[in-house]
């Protein structure tokens, strides 16, 4: 796959403000096609990146390639990357069909050209009644429509997106989110979505790259990201996650288990296969729906099982989380799925048994 | 708080509001009342009503009994001075204003304050001055000397309300419009320079009132030839002292006044209907 040329490259890209270092030695591709999200906390670096590719950042050091073709120097006027920012940035002065005929009458094009390619721009975003309209005079949503519209009549042959539904309500911007991924889809044009909300990264993208103060922790799909996270700060950012700590007390290399001392009380064998040994202490990651209740009642002493006590019972409609308090009080998160008959019937200080499978427990260096 | 205590208190600050506009406004009032005088000497109170004053006010612009140039061709120096420092500080402050915002450096604010010293200096103190300048280097024609002098006074003016007008104007859309393949001289032109239109159009008109009505830095650059209307009602004054000169100082407020509308209801009916710069 690697014979093909990206979309977009970007090499060791570094880019400091002052003493911050936003963006460090960043390196990543876009594929043809592909729906990339930038997933990271607040202040990691992510409009920053996407600010260079577009052109109105110039990184310290590394390129920036655009199919081939190094734009790193390039000004933002000559590169046909189309950002659609945070809060639209409609020209309030123009109408719709002004702002969308824009980029088409800033390079110059003919009349009639510009006319039919606005035209079929708001057919793809379903707006074409609304050409003679004020962006004042639409709603978020609508106005987001606009700004796709006007970059893609524009030429753009790949799209940034920053924090696009942030501005929205949450129902329309699950609306949005699917019909933006259909649209993508059905143009085929690469683009990069920036978000710190895991959800979304997750539901609309192809690829997702988690980022942490300025660099890239893990890059993979959804899938790969969600079920193998690469360190805690990935397993914890991606959803909820259960830590427990512990002393490893052994490594079965043939088996690739470790087994864990947990301080909490209890063994925990976890899946180990690294080419060195686990270090001393360590900490394993669990999600809370992977977790099982198998019996009520106290007992033990087995692997992977431990007992504990339901704090608190939070029923959300489709799932029920349990908070199960362990020997020393630490808090373990317990997602059970509802059943047609209603919802699991732990309630409050009962006792229960919880099995941790060990193929989902994912074991780190503390 | 009780309803006459309520009421007491309205009346007090209406009352309070309208002695001091009455305070603020008592030069203009003064001189209108006067102005419809019977007798001919420029007095308050003024005795009786009569237009006669506005009847000789008539005479001066037909046989230009006053000063040579008389009243009308001061008059359209003033119109004409006014519009060239308005031309000339619409285009200069709209480019400094840009300037300031565009480049960031050490001693930013304090630059930017300097632009707007001559509104603060004393404008003797900026007539000898430029008198002194331009006496030093001759053969500067009388037209240029006044429209350089009231450019000092009138550049502030539009770089601070096109400074004002920038600062709220939102970065993003000038990224917009790159980012869309406009460069950086069709952003401004397309989209910085529509968007501060109110402030520059308020400057604008600053401008010109500023430079119609000063009278200090233009007694220090005028000529025989060219003089403008504040200093040709001053030089009439200490020859001919009678009403007819309250007649014209009411009509040139009013001219005031009707440029006053006439911008207010341009830029107003420009924002209504997002008419493009
Ligand atoms: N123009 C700038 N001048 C100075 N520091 C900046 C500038 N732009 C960004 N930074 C800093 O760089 C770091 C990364 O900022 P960036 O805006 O890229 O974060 P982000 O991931 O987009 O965050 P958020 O989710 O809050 O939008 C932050 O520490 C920020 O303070
Ligand atoms: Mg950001």
């Amino acid at each position: 796959m690697n014979q093909r040329v990206p979309e977009l490259r970007l090499e060791h890209v570094t880019k400091r403000f002052g003493s911050t270092a936003a963006v460090q030695d960043v390196s990543f591709c876009l594929w043809p096609g592909e729906f990339l999200s930038l997933l990271g906390p607040s202040g990691c670096g992510k409009t920053t990146t996407l600010r260079m590719i577009a052109g109105f950042v110039v990184p310290d050091a590394g390129r920036i390639l655009c199919r081939g073709q190094d734009i790193t120097d390039e000004p933002p006027y000559r590169r046909d990357v189309g950002l659609v920012f945070q809060n639209y940035a409609l020209f309030p002065h123009m109408t719709v069909a002004e702002n969308v005929a824009f980029g088409l009458k800033m390079r110059g094009a003919a009349r009639s050209v510009t006319r039919d390619r606005v035209q079929w721009a708001l057919e793809l975003v379903r707006m074409p009644q609304y050409g003679t309209r004020r962006p004042h005079e639409l709603s978020g949503g609508q106005q987001q429509r606009v700004a796709v519209a006007r970059v893609l009549a524009a030429g753009a042959s790949l799209l940034l997106f920053d924090e696009p539904f942030s501005n929205l309500d949450a129902k329309l911007r699950k609306a949005m989110q699917v019909e933006l991924r259909e649209l993508q889809q059905r143009l085929g044009i690469a683009t990069i979505h920036v978000t710190h909300d895991q959800q979304e990264a997750m539901s609309m993208s192809d690829r997702l790259i988690v980022m942490n103060s300025g660099q890239i922790e893990q890059e993979g799909t959804p899938e790969e990201i969600y079920r193998h996270p690469r360190s805690a700060f990935v397993a914890e950012f991606m959803g909820e996650c259960n830590r427990l700590a512990g002393r490893v007390v052994g490594v079965d290399r043939a088996r690739g288990m470790a087994e864990l001392d947990l301080d909490a009380g209890g063994r925990l064998l976890a899946p180990w296969s690294g080419p060195e040994d686990p270090p001393e202490r360590a900490v394993a990651f669990l999600r809370p729906e992977h977790i099982t209740i198998v019996s009520s009642g106290a007992g033990g002493g087995q692997a992977n099982v431990l007992a504990g006590t339901v704090r608190r019972r939070v029923y959300l409609g489709p799932v029920t989380v349990l908070y199960v308090s362990l020997n020393d009080d630490t808090d373990v998160l317990v997602q059970c799925t509802n059943s047609l008959n209603g919802a699991s019937g732990y309630g409050p200080d009962a006792r229960v048994q919880l099995h941790l499978p060990p193929p989902s427990v994912r074991l780190m260096p503390l | 708080m009780t309803s006459v205590g309520r009421r007491l208190g309205a009346i007090l600050l209406g009352s309070y509001l309208v002695l001091f506009f009455l305070y603020l406004e008592s030069p203009l009032l003064i001189i209108f009342l006067t102005s419809f005088s019977r007798g001919a000497s420029l007095t308050f109170p003024p005795d009786g009503f009569s237009l006669h004053w506005y009847a000789r006010l008539w005479d001066y612009v037909h046989d230009a009994a006053g000063l040579q140039p008389g009243l009308v061709a001061s008059a359209w120096t003033s119109v004409w001075l006014g519009a060239s420092a308005m031309a000339g500080s619409v285009v200069v402050g709209v480019l400094v204003a840009f300037g300031l915002r565009r480049y960031r450096f050490r001693g930013h604010a304090l630059v930017r304050q300097c632009f707007l010293l001559p509104i603060l200096f004393p404008q003797v103190v900026i007539g000898v001055g430029l008198l002194l300048w331009f006496s030093a280097i001759r053969g500067v024609p009388s037209w240029l000397r006044l429209v350089l002098g009231h450019l000092i006074l009138t550049l502030p003016y539009v770089i601070v309300t096109a400074g004002a007008s920038l600062d709220t104007l939102d970065e993003k859309l000038e990224e917009a419009a790159m980012n869309l393949g406009a460069n950086r001289l069709q952003t401004f032109w397309h989209i910085t320079l529509p968007s501060i239109r109110s402030g520059i159009v308020s400057g604008a008109l600053f401008a010109w009132l500023i430079s119609f009505a000063n009278f200090t830095v233009t007694f220090f650059l005028y000529s025989g030839e060219m003089r403008p209307l504040p200093v040709w009602i001053y030089e009439n004054l200490q020859r001919v002292i009678d009403p007819s000169l309250a007649a014209l100082s009411t009509l040139v407020v009013l001219l005031t006044l009707v440029v006053l509308l006439i911008m207010n209801r341009l830029v107003a009916l420009g924002r209504l209907v997002g008419l493009r710069g």
